[in-house]
C-alpha cells in the first residue's frame, strides 16, 4: 500500500491554475525528487500536501487515510513534516528550543523533548549552536534547523523543500549522506529542488512538473533523457 | 520536610534568594505603612499588586503569545462587577466573588477569542479596543448592574468585615493581592515552563512553523487568553473590595486601566517572566504620585498624569526598547536568557 497517494489535485489562485490534475503515489521507504522550472507548481503541491492550501479538486490520501482539507497541524500529527522554502525560524528563540517544540508532539514532558531535540541537532550538525538565537543563523544552518525541527516531529513523510539550496559542494554532500541516512530510518522522503546534482545523485524516482502540470517521471536516467523535461527547462528548439 | 527541602534548594540559587527578600520585604511594608500611617504609600503599594496581577496577566498573550491587548478593562470591569454584584443583590463574600469573577471574565475571555483571534496582529489589537469600549456602552445601559451610576456597597456592621472584606485603607487588601498575585506566580510559572509554553511563543514568533510543528494556533491562543483574562478579572475583584464602588467610566477605560496594564507591561519587559511585576512596581507609583500630589495641587495640569504616561512610553522606545529587565540585562546585571535557556527579542 502507498504511504501517499495524490489523486487530480488542482489549486486555482484566481485564473492561474497553479497546481493542474496532479496525480502521483509514493511507497513507504521511497526517496522521491520533484523537479521543475520556477513557478511550475512544487511549492504549492507541497502546500496542498501539508493542508497549508485546500485543493479545488482531486483528493490527498495518506497512509491509508484521506487528509484533504485536514489542517496543518493534524497532517504533521499523522505523520507528515515539512520544512519551507522561505525558512521560518522561531528567530527569538534558542535552536534547541526550536527542535524541542517540535519533539514535543511526540514527548509531552518538556525535559524528555529538549533531551530528544538535542540528539536531532546532534546528527544534523547544529548540537554546537543550540543556545544560539535562530534569527542569528546564516542561511545555510536555518535550513538545517527547518530540517532538524521536521524530523523531531517524527515523522513518516518528509516533504524537504528545497534545503540544499545555497549550501556549498562538500556541505551538500554532507546532507545528502544525512538524507540517506533518515531515509534508511524509515523516512518517506519527498523533496522539492533545484541542485540538479542532488536530486539527481539522491532520487530514486524523480516528478517533473512544469506549469502546474506532472509533464514526467521516472528515474533520474530515465528524466534526464526526456526531451520534454529537456524542452521544460531549456525552451523549445526553433526549426 | 518536603517544604522545608524546597525552601532550602530555593534559597541556594540567586534567584530564589532575590525572590525572598523581596517576598519579605513586601509582607513587612504594609505594616511600617500603617505603623508611621502612610495611607498613600500603601494605597500605591496595593495598585502597584494589582496591576502586576494583571500586567503578568495580560503579558501571557501579548509577552508569550504574541497577541497585543488594549481591552484588558473588559476582563477588569467584568470581574469587578461579578464580584459587587454577588456581594450586593446575592450576599456572595467576595472571598469566592473575587473568584467567580474571574472565572466570568475568563468565560468572556473565551467568548471574545473566538472572533478576535480570526484577526492578526494589529488587527487583533485595534479590535480589542473596540470590544473595551463595546463593554463600556453595554454597562452604561444596562440598568441591572446600575447602569451609568454603577454600584456602590454599603458599609456593612463590624461583625460582618470579615465576611465582605470590608477594611479601612489599604493595609489588609495588600495582603489579599499578595496572596493573589502569589497564586499567579504559582499558576503562570509552571505553565509557560510547560509544553504549552513553549507553544505559545511558537506562535508569537510564526504562526505557519508552528502549525507544522504540530500546533493548533487557535487552540493555544484560547488556553492563553482564558488564563489572561482569568488573573485579569481576578485584579478587578480587588478593585471592588478596596474600592466599594464600580462604575463603567472607571472600570472599563481605555486609559487607566487597558493602556495602564499595557505600559507596566511593557517598561517592565515583556520578555521576561517578572518583567511586568518590575514595570508595575516603577510606573503605577510615578503616574499616582503625579496624580494625587501635583494634579490636585496645581488642578490647572489636569490630566498631567496621562501626559507623564506618554513621556515614560517615549522614554521606553528610546531608552529600553526590551523594558527594565531587558535593560538591566544589557548592562550585564541580569544573567543573560541565552544562558538561562529563555531568549529575548530583538
Amino acid at each position: 500500500m502507498s504511504l501517499l497517494e495524490v489523486k487530480g489535485v488542482v489549486k486555482r489562485f484566481g485564473g492561474l491554475v497553479a497546481v493542474n490534475d496532479v496525480s502521483f503515489s509514493m511507497d513507504e521507504g521511497e526517496r522521491v525528487g520533484l523537479i521543475g522550472p520556477n513557478g511550475a507548481g512544487k511549492t504549492t503541491l507541497f502546500n496542498l500536501i501539508s493542508g497549508y492550501y485546500r485543493p479545488d479538486k482531486g483528493r490527498i490520501f495518506f497512509d491509508g487515510r484521506d487528509i484533504t482539507g485536514r489542517k496543518p497541524y493534524e497532517i504533521t500529527k499523522l505523520g507528515v513534516g515539512r520544512t519551507f522554502q522561505i525558512v521560518k525560524p522561531l528567530s527569538n528563540l534558542t535552536v534547541l528550543d526550536n527542535v524541542a517544540i517540535g519533539a514535543l508532539l511526540r514527548h509531552p514532558d518538556v525535559n524528555e523533548a529538549r533531551k530528544r531535540a538535542e540528539e536531532v541537532l546532534k546528527l544534523t550538525g547544529l548540537y554546537e549552536k543550540r543556545n544560539m538565537r535562530a534569527g542569528s543563523l546564516n542561511l545555510p544552518e536555518k535550513k538545517r534547523l527547518e530540517l532538524s525541527r521536521a524530523l523531531a516531529t517524527e515523522p513518516k513523510l518528509l516533504l524537504l523543500d528545497e534545503v540544499v539550496a545555497g549550501l556549498n559542494p562538500s556541505e551538500v554532500d554532507e546532507l545528502l549522506k544525512l538524507l540517506r541516512e533518515i531515509n534508511e530510518s524509515g523516512v518517506t522522503i519527498l523533496m522539492v529542488e533545484h541542485v540538479m546534482r542532488a536530486v539527481m545523485n539522491i532520487s530514486e524516482r524523480i516528478i517533473v512538473m512544469d506549469y502546474g502540470v506532472k509533464i514526467a517521471e521516472g528515474t533520474p536516467q530515465e528524466i534526464a533523457s526526456d526531451p520534454r523535461v529537456i524542452e521544460a527547462y531549456l525552451g523549445r528548439e526553433e526549426l | 520536610m518536603g517544604m522545608l527541602q524546597f525552601i532550602k534548594e530555593g534559597l541556594r540559587d540567586r534567584n530564589g534568594q532575590y525572590f525572598a527578600i523581596v517576598a519579605a520585604v513586601m509582607l513587612v511594608a504594609p505594616l511600617i505603612f500603617w505603623k508611621l500611617d502612610l495611607p498613600f504609600a500603601a494605597n500605591a503599594m496595593l495598585l502597584c499588586l494589582m496591576f502586576s496581577i494583571m500586567a503578568m496577566a495580560w503579558n501571557l498573550l501579548e509577552g508569550y503569545t504574541g497577541q497585543l491587548s488594549f481591552g484588558h478593562a473588559v476582563f477588569f470591569g467584568v470581574g469587578a462587577y461579578t464580584t459587587m454584584i454577588l456581594m450586593l443583590y446575592y450576599r456572595v463574600t467576595p472571598w469566592v466573588g473575587i473568584f467567580v469573577g474571574g472565572l466570568v471574565a475568563a468565560l468572556v475571555g473565551l467568548a471574545l477569542g473566538v472572533p478576535l483571534f480570526r484577526l492578526r496582529s494589529h488587527w487583533f489589537a485595534l479590535a480589542t479596543i473596540a470590544v473595551g469600549e463595546i463593554f463600556k456602552l453595554i454597562f452604561i445601559s444596562w440598568d441591572y448592574v446600575g447602569g451609568s451610576a454603577g454600584l456602590q456597597s454599603p458599609i456593612v456592621p463590624e461583625e460582618q468585615k470579615l465576611y465582605y472584606l470590608q477594611y479601612a485603607g489599604s493595609y489588609v487588601y495588600i495582603y489579599l493581592a499578595l496572596g493573589l498575585l502569589g497564586l499567579e506566580l504559582l499558576i503562570m510559572y509552571p505553565l509557560v515552563k510547560s509544553r504549552i509554553g513553549y507553544y505559545l511563543q511558537a506562535i508569537r514568533e510564526d504562526e505557519d512553523a508552528a502549525m507544522s510543528l504540530g500546533i493548533n494556533p487557535f487552540k493555544y491562543k484560547m488556553v492563553a487568553m482564558f488564563f489572561s483574562a482569568l488573573f485579569t478579572g481576578i485584579g478587578g475583584g480587588i478593585y471592588t473590595v478596596r474600592f466599594r464602588f464600580v462604575d463603567p467610566f472607571a472600570v472599563f477605560d481605555l486609559i487607566s486601566v487597558s493602556v495602564y496594564i499595557t505600559i507596566a507591561g511593557i517598561l517592565g519587559g515583556i520578555y521576561s517572566f517578572i518583567g511586568p511585576i518590575v514595570g508595575s512596581f516603577v510606573f503605577v507609583p510615578i503616574s499616582e504620585y503625579v496624580r494625587v500630589y501635583i494634579v490636585s495641587r496645581f488642578p490647572r495640569f489636569y490630566g498631567l498624569h496621562v501626559f507623564v504616561l506618554g513621556v515614560i512610553l517615549l522614554a521606553i522606545s528610546l531608552l529600553a526598547p526590551e523594558g527594565i529587565m531587558g535593560w538591566l540585562e544589557k548592562k550585564g546585571y541580569l544573567r543573560k536568557r541565552e544562558e538561562t535557556g529563555e531568549v529575548r527579542k530583538e
